[in-house]
């Protein structure tokens, strides 16, 4: 067997803080077998190469969370990270936490962020004779978050956490709050603890859940569902949040109206393909591509067309709903998937498309769910991302597209990349612009710090978090950055325009092609 | 000589817990409730140490709410039954019936239990007829200490993480405090206390494969031995039927009863259920010593797999009974052997995993060492020859919680005894002994010669040569190996390899104990099996096998059992 003899090179961070004036990385090298994790070459070094090498595990079946490290830059338990042979890996100890040794951290900070926060079990019944009768359903929440195994790798990913530790308590402690908050018989109140340690301080970037073993959606049932019960009890939202919600109940529109919104540009609804239709979509705009993003919404008409597909765009359509659904104001949501549900479903759409991360994120994920609620029926139509519609069902190649010279950066939106999977298709849309020389940043995927309603509640933490963004932009030296989701976009050009450069460009991927198309 | 000259930091305390296991945990909790100064150490960090973080089954309690039919008589029974009849039946009757009582007190320390929509208690059959097993998915242990974690913090009890206990003090025939390494800092603390309690658990990593974490060193057992305490049953260490057999490296790995449970079969080379042949009636649920014998037995005649276990399949099931029951475990399979539970058969072996015999201790949890009290799987006597699965969780919090109590009421009564300095400086120069000797043999080396040694002599089957022959490899390694043990001299902050030096000699002591009692132990009994002795002898062996340290010596000597209230059939 060839994979005998194959080998898996380890960099790892050796660190003695009393006797080492700075942190090294040492080479090591270890023989791979099939079904080898990371914590297996960590002993296999202890054992073999250097006893001295320090770092944590007990169980070995990620029951535990003791052995959690960066892997390549993402934590997780050593146990549950597979290794591949001819590959190097650089292993380094959690981040935000101060280092003991080597792989080692010291969670003193941690615990007393911990006992600070209290996520403890209260009651003042008197001692019953037998358990409470709790109906099993009451449980539902609870079991969504009981799996943590509090391996701490999510804190060490979280960027507001990076950031600013004493404004977010971190995705990995909002479980253990959630935990009680969602267990029926307790009756220790946590949602202002909660409120106050960074309910609101997530941008539901899903970093966390990524990383997370257990695979918790940490954003979605942590923290939205977390807002929702303060929402209903009136400790939620946060001001800023409040101006989105009043435009959306009154107008169905998040933002203000300035220039002559999209919909109210065009005559006609339905934009027939000059021959035969390759296929019939309903383009779902968002709020943003209507009323402030005009230039993208024509471009996605125009690009939609030209691939010689009949479009149809309901006049009435609204605002998904997500501004709400990621702060917990929930109770504006059934006016508007009704309403969205009834436009498209009146022009005899089935399939819906949006270059909006945000907008296919909602309507993939949480219309299933309402549209059952609300209208007791299963969701309607299908719904693609626009640059997933092109490559993955179209299969067709942007047309006559001319050069566009330009060095350029891709910034994933985090409800595309990690809320959707799409991370291939928008860079094959991108590069296949003649002169577009795409170069990767750092960590296209790092969250900018906009979305779950940190940039409309929490400004300062919002900029603090995009900082890093932008550091990362400009180490490509790409004269612009592109990417596909209207809040992103404005956040970087904000994040650009602040730190001094208003030379960089900062692109929604269907003005780029737009403007190749021409 | 002073304390503070012979360690870094003096510790005083009324209670001090070693071990931060469920049992640990709730001693501490209980000692806490009864006022008293309570210190609890954890050889790894919080909430992680140990084996209960682990379990994915959960625990026994005859509540009745899933079988209207079951109560702790009926609990009793199943359990000395299960245990061959050699379980000490006041524990049996402590740990039955207040298991029941316990179930309140959990919840209210905020342990969620699955319901019935009705609001009745969810309970699982585990392999008996009656539905006891309280369950959350299998989340269990993981649960447990979370809930158990959270209630010591909001106590504000004292925590000592990542503190090995390395040895007990005595004054005048009592305990008077303990000794531990800091393994951060790699400091010595020197613990005063009234009263101790050891709950370090299992002992599993004398084996090859073991499904134990990597703290079960046996230390608890090793220290109550080195100041006199008796341990009884040492022999009789349980091998779960099914542990991992491929891939090889993760072989011993835990495959939860409930994948059993939930109905998987298992089947040999040539497809055959083959559980037909040993207990046809209870089929893949029969006793796990018999179930763990008999994929043994299959192996060695031939009709294993290619991976040397049997075929563990739960492809029958439908997935989402499979996914809900077994959410974790499939997942887990999955990442460590790459085959899908609800597809396709995966290879599984017996693996050592839980020791029945531990500290003889009083149905108050103290020992025969005044100040010294037990709790969880240190004891000794609960389970005699055989657990029931799900029966380990029900231990640990019964016997955590009376542990609390008792060494609380103890410590309240008991004078405080001075620590000897002296005392102290001696365990200081063994333990910074290991630092810097002069060639040294590095400890997983030997530790790992001990296991394969152990699981291939005095595993599953075992005869009296194999057994010598394991013995004359402890007597060698004690006289040869042990004095040579070392590690390189350097900076002391969290050195693996100093815990793991400190560890071989518990390894070296429990490894003999389980040695000389199946050694002494002329029959076969639940999960003690002599192939030179192939029938258990009612006649001869109802009676505890007991190991005391006197003057240095490992003594051997039976008791008969005390069959207060059921005895075997024939008896």
């Amino acid at each position: 067997m060839s994979q005998e003899k194959a080998v898996v090179r380890f960099k790892v961070y050796r660190y003695d803080p009393e006797r080492d004036e700075k942190p090294r990385y040492e080479a090591y090298e270890v023989p791979f077998y099939r079904g080898m994790k990371v914590l297996d070459a960590l002993i296999f070094i202890h054992d073999n190469y250097d006893p001295t090498l320090a770092f944590r595990y007990s169980c070995k079946i990620w029951r535990c969370g003791s052995c959690a490290v960066m892997v390549n830059g993402d934590a997780r338990p050593a146990c549950r990270a597979e290794v591949e042979p001819g590959k190097e890996y650089v292993i380094e100890p959690l981040s935000n936490l101060p280092v003991v040794r080597d792989l080692v951290v010291d969670f003193g900070k941690l615990y007393k962020r911990f006992t600070a926060l209290g996520p403890y079990f209260v009651t003042t019944k008197p001692r019953g004779e037998e358990p409470a009768r709790v109906p099993n359903h009451k449980y539902e929440d609870f079991i969504k978050v009981a799996g943590c195994i509090e391996c701490w790798s999510c804190l060490s990913v979280c960027p507001a956490v990076k950031v600013a530790w004493s404004e977010m308590a971190g995705p990995g402690l909002m479980v253990a709050i959630a935990q009680s908050a969602y267990n029926p018989l307790n009756e220790h109140d946590v949602l202002p603890t909660a409120f106050a340690q960074g309910l609101y301080s997530c941008t539901t970037c899903r970093k966390c859940s990524q990383v997370c073993p257990e695979e918790i959606a940490i954003p979605e049932v942590v923290f939205e569902k977390m807002r929702a019960m303060a929402v209903s009890r009136g400790i939620g939202p946060l001001p800023g949040h409040l101006v989105p919600k009043d435009l959306i109940e009154k107008t169905g529109r998040s933002v203000t109206k300035k220039d002559v919104p999209f919909l109210e540009s065009i005559g006609t609804e339905v934009f027939k393909a000059s021959s035969n239709a390759a296929d019939r979509v309903g383009y779902f705009t968002g709020c943003l591509a209507d009323y402030r993003l005009q230039p993208v919404a024509e471009a996605t008409l125009d690009i939609l067309r030209k691939l010689g597909v009949e479009v149809v765009i309901p006049k009435d359509q609204v605002c998904c709903g997500s501004p709400m659904i990621r702060v917990g104001a929930l109770n504006t949501l059934e006016n508007l998937v009704k309403r969205n549900v009834a436009a498209f479903e009146r022009l005899g759409v089935k399939t819906i498309v949006t270059p909006c991360a945000g907008c296919s994120l909602t309507l993939k994920s949480n219309y299933p769910e309402y549209v059952k609620k609300f209208l007791g029926k299963d969701m309607p139509f299908k719904v693609y991302h626009l640059s997933e519609y092109i490559v993955d069902v179209l299969k067709r190649k942007l047309p006559e597209l001319k050069e566009v010279k330009m060095r350029v950066t891709w910034h994933d939106p985090c409800h595309l990349g990690r809320g959707q999977g799409i991370y291939k298709q928008p860079r094959e849309l991108l590069t296949s612009i003649p002169g577009v020389e795409l170069v990767e940043m750092k960590k296209p995927d790092q969250c900018c710090g906009a979305g779950g309603g940190v940039r409309s509640g929490k400004r300062e933490l919002s900029d603090l978090i995009r900082a890093d963004k932008v550091k990362m932009i400009l180490e490509t030296g790409a004269k612009a950055v592109v990417t596909e989701c209207p809040f992103c976009v404005i956040q970087l050009r904000d994040a650009l325009d602040e730190a001094g450069y208003k030379n960089i460009e900062v692109f929604y991927l269907e003005d780029l092609i737009k403007r190749a198309m021409k | 000589m002073k304390l503070y000259e012979v360690a870094d930091d003096v510790v005083e305390t009324d209670v001090l817990v070693a071990g931060a296991g469920a049992a640990g945990l709730l001693a501490g909790i209980k000692a806490d409730d009864l006022n008293v100064d309570v210190a609890i150490c954890s050889k790894g960090l919080f909430r992680k140490s140990g084996a209960t973080v682990m379990s994915t089954g959960g625990m026994e309690v005859a509540v009745g709410h899933g079988d209207p039919t079951d109560n702790p008589d009926v609990h009793f029974k199943d359990t000395v039954v299960g245990g061959e009849y050699i379980n000490d039946q006041r524990l049996v009757e402590v740990l039955t019936k207040e298991a029941v009582e316990r179930l309140v007190d959990l919840e209210r320390m905020g342990i969620v239990f699955e319901r019935q929509e009705d609001g009745k208690l969810f309970q699982f059959a585990p392999g008996g007829a009656h539905a006891r097993v309280v369950i959350l998915g299998d989340l269990a242990g993981s649960h447990y200490m979370v809930a158990l974690n959270r209630e010591v913090m909001k106590r504000n009890i004292r925590m000592f993480e990542e503190v090995m206990i390395t040895n007990l003090l005595m004054s005048g025939g009592a305990v008077s405090g303990a000794v531990g390494l800091d393994i951060k800092r790699g400091e010595l603390i020197a613990f005063k206390a009234k009263a101790v309690v050891l709950a370090t658990g299992g002992a599993g990593q004398i084996y090859r494969y073991t499904s134990n974490p990597v703290q079960n060193t046996g230390d608890g057992r090793a220290m109550a031995y080195r100041v006199g305490a008796e341990l009884i049953d040492m022999e009789m260490v349980q091998f779960h039927p099914t542990g991992l057999a491929y891939p090889p490296e993760r072989r011993g790995t835990l495959v939860t009863e409930a994948v059993r449970m939930v109905g998987a079969y298992l089947l040999n080379n040539k497809g055959e259920r083959f559980m037909s042949r040993y207990d046809p009636q209870r089929m893949e649920l029969s006793k796990r010593d018999v179930v763990a014998r008999a994929i043994c037995t299959e192996v060695r005649e031939g009709r294993g797999t290619e991976w040397g276990g049997v075929y563990l399949d739960a492809s029958h099931i439908p997935e989402d009974v499979i996914e809900r029951r077994l959410g974790v475990t499939r997942r887990k399979i999955m990442f460590l052997t790459g085959l899908d539970l609800a597809k396709e058969p995966i290879h599984v072996y017996p693996t050592c995993h839980y020791f029945m015999g531990g500290v003889r201790a009083e149905p108050d949890c103290s020992t025969k060492v005044p100040g010294l009290f037990v709790a969880g799987e240190e004891m000794g006597g609960v389970h005699g020859a055989n657990r029931l699965g799900g029966n380990s969780i029900t231990t640990l919090i019964v016997f955590g919680w009376r542990a609390g109590i008792s060494a609380a009421k103890y410590a309240k009564a008991a004078n405080s005894k001075p620590l000897n300095p002296r005392d102290v400086a001696m365990e200081r120069e063994r333990i910074f002994g290991f630092l810097g000797r002069r060639d040294f043999i590095h400890p997983s080396k030997v530790r790992r010669e001990l296991q394969e040694t152990m699981w291939n002599n005095v595993g599953i089957v075992r005869t009296e040569d194999s057994i010598n022959g394991a013995l004359r490899v402890v007597e060698r390694m004690k006289a040869l190996e042990l004095p040579k043990v070392g590690v390189p001299d350097g900076s002391r902050r969290y050195r693996m390899d100093w815990v793991e030096a400190i560890e071989f000699e518990n390894l070296l002591t429990i490894s003999e104990m389980v040695s000389r009692a199946a050694l002494f132990r002329k029959e076969s009994r639940g999960a003690h099996t002599r192939d030179d002795y192939p029938r258990k002898d009612n006649g001869n062996w109802l009676v505890h096998t007991v190991v005391k340290n006197v003057e240095g010596q490992m003594r051997i000597w039976s008791e008969p059992v005390e069959l207060i209230k059921l005895k075997p059939p024939s008896a």
